[in-house]
């Protein structure tokens, strides 16, 4: 006789993927859950040592480590703990390139009143100050934040005045195209240890193309050099976003970033914000998006078995939640979601937001995810009415499709996405691109553990450590 | 448009609603009740290509797979209230008491 533990299941290729409440995963034959519970499991079988081991099975109405299993799901929900962590910053919706795919709706770098109103800003320091989060982050976004460096050095000066009589640390980023990276912003991220995010899209024909200028992929590699040179080459690091002509191009785009230093790429979607919106066949995109995905993924695999150490970033944060109880820290795969939990938008119109997606579907006018103002106490836009009527649709645990699903525990809810695809916050899964990528990527990672076990466990563990070092 | 006849006695109504649920991508799904008996018709949407031979088939097995997780989710719900209580609550409010 033995006892059920909470698990969800589903039918994976020629067996059964069991996943267990802190995510722990076993592949079974088939029929094992039917076997399980009608107890027709013996003790003297193997599968029985094994299920017990990993908490899917127990021989006593409680387990006896309970007290581990509870230990383990609250640090898988650390993220929790101390709530609003990354501080977005939109300074301005001014921009000095042209992306195709541009999800902002970046304005010409000359148009007036598109920046954020200096009063607004000192004020929304203020209310990052009030998060209780002690480990600030504080990022700079924009448009191009640096097309008015006056705000970002009034925000720096703010918040060392602020963190000087407080407990807090800040971390700051500032997300730049790197193709006007001045002295004066140079010294500013030297003088505060200013990190920066930069986008590189591969290589320069596909790089120029996706920008809309021909001398972009120069510009914005000589920046990163400039930036490398007086911050370190570990203060820079660069995403690229899958334009739809990328996806004729992995191998190129993974060798530009290996040529240019970098030791790892985070190979993203578009998402369906802004410009992006009137680009693309949706259907059409993420099918051809997974299938892009794998083909990279596999490309990196074979360049880490050659014995150069090169990460995919996307699969290390699903790596990260498959194979470790250690919570993670990327906001669009998290259950209680990200929104207002872990980031908030304060953006140039004096707005403050739920997301960066929020504020992105504020430029379409749908203010649907917009808290209140920066003016506004703080209370009522961390804690008031609207941010609760999220709560609604921001856990998987407690949304159709995905409460019952076997990889609850390696994906996330993402309302503002549910609502800007599909209408409303709740969305629908099975008609979900969202779902149906992320289901897709989860489950092929989960097919290279089980079918390349020995090849790829090695390095997707290096990609792990790497991270976290 | 294709019919498959659900007998209640052996699907409960939540698990035939979470089948359903997952069809109703492609499909217009339309149940009738009579009885212990339920009767589910899929239509295929409008402009949509989703092989309709294959959905009969498709829909048991879904049947057989919520049934079964509701089995574990019923008898687990006890536990799983205990373990989201031993991790998130504060241990202050469960300290024993003297009497």
């Amino acid at each position: 006789m033995y006892y059920l533990l909470p698990f969800r299941f589903q039918q994976f290729e020629d067996k059964e993927l069991l996943v267990n409440e802190v995510g722990d995963y076993l592949f079974c034959p088939q029929g094992t859950v039917s076997r399980i519970v009608h107890r027709e499991i013996d003790s003297s079988e193997e599968i029985y040592q094994d299920l017990t081991a990993n908490f899917f099975i127990s021989s006593s109405p409680i387990p006896p480590l309970m007290d581990v299993l509870a230990a383990r799901l609250r640090t898988k929900k650390a993220f929790l703990d101390d709530f609003t962590s990354l501080h977005i910053f939109v300074l301005t919706l001014r921009c000095n390139q042209n992306c195709s795919y541009c999800q902002a709706t970046s304005q010409d770098e000359q148009v007036s009143g598109k920046d954020m109103d200096l009063n607004d800003l000192l004020k929304a320091v203020e209310l990052m100050f009030r998060s209780p989060s002690k480990h600030l982050t504080m990022e700079f976004q924009g448009g191009e934040p640096t097309v008015a460096p006056h705000l970002v050095r009034a925000a720096v000066e703010k918040a060392e005045a602020m963190k000087a009589i407080s407990d807090k640390e800040i971390t700051y980023i500032l997300c730049t195209n790197c193709v006007n990276l001045t002295e004066e912003m140079l010294s500013l991220c030297e003088q505060h240890k200013i990190l920066i995010s930069t986008s590189l899209d591969g290589p320069a024909f596909l790089h120029n193309l996706n920008r809309g200028k021909p001398d972009s992929y120069e510009k914005v590699t000589a920046g990163i050099a400039t930036a490398r040179e007086r911050l370190g080459a570990s203060a820079v690091s660069a995403l690229m976003t899958t334009s739809e002509r990328a996806l004729s191009y992995p191998k190129e785009i993974v060798d530009a970033y290996r040529e240019k230093g970098f030791r790892s790429i985070f190979i993203r979607a578009l998402n369906p914000y802004g410009l992006a919106t009137e680009n693309h066949d949706w259907e059409s995109y993420t099918q051809r998006f997974i299938l892009f995905y794998k083909q990279i993924l596999e490309y990196i695999i074979e360049i880490n078995k050659s014995g150069e150490f090169f990460v995919e970033e996307f699969a290390t944060i699903i790596l990260q939640k498959i194979l470790t109880p250690f919570p993670i820290g990327f906001v669009d795969l998290q259950s209680p979601a990200g929104i207002v939990n872990n980031v908030v938008v304060y953006n140039y119109d004096g707005g403050v937001y739920a997301s960066d997606e929020s504020r992105m579907l504020a430029e379409a006018c749908d203010y649907t995810f917009r808290l209140g103002d920066i003016t506004d106490p703080y209370e009522s836009l961390f804690y008031g009415e609207k941010a609760q009527s999220f709560a609604k649709s921001w856990a998987t645990e407690a949304i159709a499709g995905c409460s019952d699903c076997a990889l609850q525990a390696y994906c996330g809810a993402d309302p503002v996405r549910n609502y800007s695809t599909q209408g409303n916050a709740y969305g629908h899964r099975p008609t979900s691109l969202l779902c149906k990528k992320n289901k897709a990527i989860i489950e092929y990672i989960l097919s290279l553990l089980k079918n390349r076990k020995e090849e790829v466990l090695p390095i997707f563990t290096s990609w792990i450590r790497g991270r976290n070092a | 448009m294709v019919s498959v006849i659900v007998d209640k006695t052996v699907y409960a109504d939540a698990v035939i609603s979470k089948a359903v649920y997952w069809e109703s991508g492609d499909f217009v799904v339309c149940r009738e009740t009579e009885g212990s008996i339920e009767r589910v018709s899929f239509t295929l949407k409008q402009g949509h290509t989703a092989d309709e031979t294959s959905v009969a088939e498709r829909f048991f097995t879904r049947l057989n797979d919520f049934k079964l997780q509701q089995i574990v989710n019923d008898e687990t719900k006890d536990i799983r209230t205990i373990l989201y209580v031993k991790a998130f609550a504060h241990n202050d409010d469960f300290e024993e008491t003297a009497d």
